[in-house]
């Protein structure tokens, strides 16, 4: 029905950077302090990673999956689809990144996280921190309003990006399944970000391309073992 | 004290900036409002519409939807008429219906959406965009860039003929299914028309606006700024001192103009945020227009910019 070559990247962006950034404001605002207990939160789930325990393992998938159910309710239902048409596809999309998280973190405890201290190891633990701690200074060094700017566990990207921290702390690979959603979120994001002229939100893309060229190096090494 | 070359030419700059004020919002407003008739019909309309994406999408934001109802206030207060929105525009229609609520009665009002979906869905979303905007019925349903179009096509016959709308329309933008629309503009009842047509962007003249004018259709004229690129591109230059032989006294104008200029034309729909960009492309549909002569001339200058 739709067919897609109709439509160019901009004319899917339906809003502009004004009532996008005035859009978080209002969310950062009704939420308040919850800010702070998600990073608090961020730094709860670096302190399990490090008990490298089974049960550690699955209370990490476990709030992870919550994290993103959050996100595709909070944000993209509640708040992103009052200008975004396909902000309900979005949410999908999280809710299924979700229920994967709980099939195979918590049923099928197949995601073993641990503070190994390797180099790929150590970049996922600096991707999570990126996303819990520093992003939401790349968007007000940006420009953008304190109220403004996007935070794990309640935004997609920097929320996105945590996870592709955890799950390179994760052995012997991180489980492919599991990237999919996250790398597809990003090309989506990174695409509109693009077009709004939002520069600094294509930080999330570019830990995507490294998350996944240092999951391939993972690949290529377990194979050649 | 003394004046030097560049005092000078920033003095007389200022004062010919001065002159032209007045014009834009004293001498301008006193003027006729232009207008062109709907082919079919023969009712007037203004030369100057408005658009909605993007502009009115801005969701519960309550700040934002009393601004776009003061630019709506703004674009009927200088004689405004037709609106042009969509489903696909996110919260644009349930915007529109909020300003239209809180401004009351508007006896000029020629409302125009559009049906975007998979044929079978249509009346339902028709009907949901009527409860939005808040109005018994639509001036105008277009068939958002043909999607699904021999399917709404019938619906919209229907309810023509049962007086539940007034026109029937179909719209694309940008040259994309060019050729598909000229067959439905040959062979289709439709009364309008909606595609993209401004300076840089010339490609209708060809065919589908002598169409039009032998098929007897209206022509609504979508992204007549290029999405705001025409000021990227042009706004820093000098507006020619010519602009002013047709009533220019600014760039929105002058890419106005050279749309609504074009005799089959009926409507340009720009889109805006701002009361003080409302006034400017309003003040397009006032004064004289550029002779055939004069436009050549508006390509050439941009041509060569
Ligand atoms: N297929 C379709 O059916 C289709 C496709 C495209 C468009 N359309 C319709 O056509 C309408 C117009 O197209 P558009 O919205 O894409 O783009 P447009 O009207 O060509 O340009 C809108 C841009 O121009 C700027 N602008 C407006 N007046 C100005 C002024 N006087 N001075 C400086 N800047 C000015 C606006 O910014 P400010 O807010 O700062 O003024 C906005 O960024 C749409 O809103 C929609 O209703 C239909």
């Amino acid at each position: 029905m739709f067919e897609l070559y109709d439509y160019s990247l901009s004319d899917l962006l339906l809003f502009s950077r004004e009532t996008y950034l005035r859009l978080l404001g209002r969310y950062n605002a009704d939420m308040w302090p919850s800010q702070i207990a998600m990073m608090i939160l961020g730094g709860t789930l670096i302190g399990l990673v490090r008990s490298s325990k089974l049960t550690s393992d699955r209370v990490i998938s476990v709030l992870l999956a919550a994290i993103w159910l959050w996100v595709a309710y909070g944000f993209h239902i509640e708040r992103y689809a009052t200008i975004q048409i396909a902000a309900k596809t979005f949410a999908v999309m999280f809710i299924i990144q979700a229920i994967l998280l709980v099939l195979i973190g918590v049923i099928g405890v197949r995601i073993h996280f641990s503070l190994s201290g390797g180099l790929i190891n150590r970049t996922g633990l600096g991707l999570v921190c990126l996303g819990v701690f520093v992003y939401p200074l790349a968007g007000w060094a940006a420009g953008r309003e304190w109220g403004q700017v996007e935070l794990f566990a309640l935004m997609p990207d920097p929320t996105v990006v945590a996870t592709f921290g955890f799950l390179l702390m994760t052995g012997p690979r991180p489980n492919g399944l599991l990237l999919i959603i996250p790398v597809l979120w990003t090309v989506v994001s990174g695409a509109l970000s693009w077009e709004m002229g939002a520069y600094e939100s294509l930080l999330a893309p570019a830990t995507a391309l490294l998350t996944v060229s240092l999951s391939l190096v993972q690949y290529m090494q377990s194979v050649s073992k | 004290m003394q004046i030097d070359r560049r005092t000078l030419i920033a003095s007389l700059a200022s004062m010919s900036a001065c002159a032209a004020l007045p014009f834009s919002i004293g001498r301008a407003a006193t003027l006729p409002l232009i207008t062109r008739s709907i082919p079919k019909t023969g009712e007037q309309l203004p030369v100057i519409g408005m658009g909605s994406s993007v502009t009115f999408n801005v969701g519960d934001d309550p700040e934002l939807r009393d601004n776009r109802t003061d630019v709506l206030r703004s674009f009927f207060e200088a004689g405004g008429g037709l609106i042009d929105s969509s489903p696909m525009y996110g919260s644009s229609e349930e915007v529109i219906g909020y300003g239209l609520k809180r401004l009351g009665p508007q006896k000029k009002s020629f409302a125009a959406t559009k049906v975007w979906t998979q044929g079978g869905a249509g009346p339902a979303q028709m009907e949901n965009s009527r409860k939005l905007w808040n109005v018994d019925r639509f001036d105008l349903l277009q068939i958002h860039n043909l999607v699904s179009w021999q399917d709404h096509l019938e619906t919209l016959l229907e309810m023509k003929a049962q007086n539940k709308l007034r026109y029937i329309g179909v719209t694309t933008s940008h040259g994309r299914r060019h050729r598909d629309l000229i067959e439905i503009m040959k062979t289709q009842p439709v009364d309008f028309v909606q595609f993209t047509y401004n300076l840089l962007n010339r490609r209708a003249e060809r065919d589908l606006l002598p169409l039009a004018r032998e098929r007897k259709i209206a022509v609504i004229i979508n992204r007549p700024f290029r999405r705001g690129a025409l000021f990227d591109r042009f706004a820093n230059h000098p507006l020619p001192s010519w602009a002013s032989e047709f009533d220019c006294s600014n760039w929105a104008q002058f890419f106005l103009k050279f749309i609504i200029s074009h005799s089959s034309v009926t409507c340009a729909i720009p889109a805006t945020t701002r009361v003080d960009h409302m006034h400017e492309n309003m003040g397009a549909a006032r004064g004289r227009l550029p002779s055939p002569a004069q436009r050549k001339r508006m390509i050439q200058y941009v041509a060569e910019l």
